[in-house]
């Protein structure tokens, strides 16, 4: 599993969603980066709750679009932030979730396209 | 209409749009038809608005989570069985275990499988399946069940009514009933009715089951009891007519066991009749049981035969004579170790009880000890009566209801009456209707019978049955004489009598004039009754002829005591 | 089983035999008893057998009654056999033997 994005669980979803596989993509485009601001910000404030709750959020949405690696990064912080503990090592995953969201986001795109 | 023809909705309710158009584009696959909401405090408005038949449910959502709103929905479709799947990365068991809790029936994780959701899905499609065949037939039930209840309810009314209009509040009868358990109202009957020549025709019945037989039974059973005392029938006649009656009007295999008793002021007698019940026990002054009356008949309702005089015991009523009658359900209440009260401890309730006058209370409070927690399986009857009491209860006038005062009118009937008809009927009831029909005052109607009665008896008994009175002076004899009395008249082939009742003018008004003639040989009037009278000598009981002489203005007898004349005074033209 | 039927040898008497109660209970089994029984005659003998009965009630008379219409009411040669003194008595108290050929347990 070194794809981002594993592609036999998107072939799934292209047979599922039809004419509206491009549109669960583009919904996916324009939520995660919400949350993803959202986990970034509540760092910085220091809000434990508020970030593991779209952690948790992002986490099921990147599951079932096959983002597996991003989904557990966000399983991971999830369970950070519902301990309270906000530290280095949440920092350094946070970093790794931003980054992997732009491979992520780079493959859809190439479905997209 | 079949609940499966329409689509099936699901309520995916899920805050994040990725999930929720993944889940609502698998379930259109599916057939379904999704509805939406995205958090839980949606999810209760749309479920009440949309009546989805299942419910996708994530756990963690703003405003209200899964679990509360789980719970909710639950509370509202009690009725019908809806699942609700949680849709949950979470696999731990706590969170698992909430799920349970707030109602969840399965769990969906994410990502989300099309082949696993599609299975999960079907599986509570056959729940529900069987769930609503389930509420069908809990519904039928209960439709079923409410319509029973009516019925009973119908039937309790009915048996209601008729209790109450056969039962007269005296202050010489007390009775005790007790329904049994589970049931509504009580399959026994006791019934009470005023004779209008006095004294009282009491009733007590037990109609095998409970419920609509035994109202059905009961209603034929008490108009003819109420009708027929009313205007003057003998036990006989009635029990006769309540056979007759229960036989067509009962299937076969309902009967109803029955106890009557006669108090005859004029006779001084009680008589009794049982078909079916324990024995009545007669009791004197110190709890001494005199008599047992034991079933010697059929219950009524199984064969239309009709009861004869002979079949009814006859004593004479003593002072403090009590008569005490019960149902089975009492000597067969069962206490809690499944043993029966029995006839040995009502027995010994005789033995025990401190005082004549609560017999009944004292057997009550002993069967209730006995019985203790343990549930009343039959309904209970008892009841006491007061035979003394009874005997001596002249009745208050009726207050005329009926047209008032006298027409003013002479009029005559006549009845020739063959011993063919003497044998099977008694014409004196018959005799007093048409007095009724041809507008005699309401208020006389009582007096009158009692003379008609009266000399009708004298002519049959001492006229053409030739009975001596003086049998009646022991209490043997008094059995004697009633069983003589049917013999003989089973066995009438000649001899007629003659009721003659006219409407005359007076100086001051109008009187009544009743005429009885009997072609026997007469018998002697003046002697009275016991004391040194000749063997062959027939006197009318002497009660029953000072009655007659003080309702009437004049009483004449003539021919050697086979005529009399009876002239009672109606009063003025109104 | 509560309830026995048997018919003779010969065909012409139904045997009912009743162990326990004899109450509302068993009313189906004892109407199936004799109208399902194929004796070889129209007016077969019927015999209730109640030597197992330990308790019956007024239900259980209303059905020797049905029993009594079945085999032909007043034509009808039905007895009731083996019967325990409380069973006699209240066979006796509702007078059923002017019905009914009745005998005691011996």
């Amino acid at each position: 599993m070194d794809e981002a994005v594993d592609s036999a669980t998107v072939e799934q979803l292209r047979e599922v969603m039809e004419d509206e596989f491009h549109d669960l993509l583009q919904t996916y485009l324009d939520t995660a980066p919400v949350e993803l601001d959202h986990i970034t910000n509540a760092l910085r404030v220091l809000d434990a709750e508020a970030l593991a709750q779209s952690a948790h959020t992002l986490k099921g949405s990147s599951a079932n679009l096959g983002a597996n690696r991003l989904s557990s990064l966000c399983r991971d912080l999830e369970v950070l932030g519902k301990a309270n503990q906000l530290d280095d090592e949440t920092v350094r995953l946070v970093d790794l979730l931003v980054k992997e969201y732009e491979q992520v986001q780079a493959l859809l795109r190439q479905y997209l396209a | 209409m079949d609940p499966l023809a329409r689509p099936m909705k699901a309520l995916i309710v899920d805050d994040d749009p990725v999930n929720r158009k993944l889940l609502r584009a698998i379930l259109k696959k599916e057939g379904y038809d999704p509805v939406i909401a995205e958090n839980g405090e949606e999810a209760i408005d749309v479920f009440t608005a949309e009546h989805p038949d299942i419910v996708l449910m994530d756990i963690m959502m703003p405003v209200m989570n899964g679990y509360d709103a789980a719970r909710r929905i639950k509370a509202l479709s009690s009725d019908k069985f809806v699942p609700i799947i949680f849709l949950t990365a979470v696999t731990d068991e706590e969170a698992l275990s909430r799920c349970v809790e707030s109602g969840g029936d399965d769990f969906l994780t994410k990502p989300y499988n099309r082949v696993i959701l599609k299975a999960k899905i079907s599986a509570m499609e056959r729940i529900r399946g069987l769930y609503s065949t389930l509420n069908v037939q809990k519904d039928e039930l209960e439709r079923y069940r409410s319509s029973i209840q009516h019925e009973l309810e119908f039937a309790e009314h009915i048996f209601q009514n008729i209790t109450t209009k056969g039962t007269v509040d005296l202050p010489y009868l007390k009775f005790w009933t007790s329904t049994m358990s589970m049931s509504m109202f009580n399959g026994d009957l006791v019934l009470a009715a005023r004779k209008p020549s006095g004294g009282l025709h009491l009733l007590m019945c037990d109609f095998t089951g409970h419920g609509l037989p035994a109202a059905v039974g009961a209603l034929p059973v008490s108009e003819v009891f109420v009708a027929m005392t009313d205007r003057g029938f003998t036990m006989a006649d009635i029990l006769s007519e309540m056979n007759r009656k229960l036989r067509r009007e009962l299937p076969t295999g309902f009967f109803c066991a029955a106890g009557f008793a006669d108090i005859d002021v004029n006779q001084g007698t009680l008589s009794v009749w049982n078909g079916g019940l324990p024995a009545l026990v007669a009791v004197d002054k110190t709890l001494n049981i005199v008599r047992r009356f034991g079933s010697n008949h059929l219950p009524l309702g199984i064969t239309s035969a009709a009861i004869r005089a002979g079949d009814i015991s006859v004593m004479e009523i003593t002072p403090d004579l009590h008569l005490v009658m019960y149902t089975d359900g009492l000597i067969e209440t069962v206490n809690g170790e499944g043993e029966m009260f029995g006839i040995d401890r009502l027995n010994a309730c005789f033995d025990e009880a401190p005082e004549t006058e609560r017999t009944i209370e004292f057997i009550q409070d002993r069967v209730i000890a006995f019985r203790g927690e343990a549930e009343q399986n039959d309904d209970i009857s008892l009841l006491q009566l007061n035979c003394h009491l009874a005997q001596h209860d002249i009745p208050e006038e009726v207050l005329p209801t009926g047209p008032q005062g006298v027409i003013g009118a002479e009029w005559r009937m006549e009845f020739d009456l063959s011993a063919r008809v003497l044998r099977d009927i008694n014409p004196v009831p018959m005799v007093l209707n048409m007095l009724t029909h041809i507008r005699v005052p309401d208020e006389h109607r009582k007096r009158i019978f009692t003379i008609l009665m009266e000399l009708y008896t004298n002519a049959m008994d001492h006229g053409l049955l030739q009975l001596r009175s003086s049998l009646k002076s022991t209490p043997e004899g008094f059995a004697t004489y009633y069983q003589e009395r049917d013999q003989r008249l089973n066995r009438l082939l000649d001899g007629k009598a003659k009721i003659i009742v006219e409407q005359r003018a007076v100086e001051d008004g109008y009187v009544l004039r009743i005429r009885l003639e009997d072609t026997g040989p007469g018998f002697d009037v003046k002697v009275p009754m016991g004391k040194d009278a000749a063997e062959p000598m027939l006197v009318p009981s002497g009660r029953g002829i000072n009655l007659v002489r003080s309702l009437c203005r004049s009483l004449e007898y003539s021919n050697g005591g086979s005529t009399a004349v009876a002239t009672y005074y109606l009063g003025k033209e109104q | 089983m509560p309830l026995t039927t048997n018919l003779s040898n010969d065909g012409t008497t139904v045997v009912i035999s009743i162990s326990g109660r004899f109450d509302f209970g068993i009313h189906r089994e004892f109407r199936n008893a004799y109208e399902k029984a194929e004796p070889k005659t129209p007016t077969p003998k019927y015999v209730v057998d109640l030597g197992g009965t330990e308790y019956m009630d007024s239900s259980a008379l209303g059905m020797l009654l049905l029993l009594r219409e079945h085999a032909g009411g007043d034509r009808a040669d039905v007895s009731i056999i083996n019967c325990r003194p409380v069973i006699k008595e209240i066979l006796d108290i509702a007078n059923f033997d002017k019905l009914f050929s009745i005998k005691d347990a011996s």
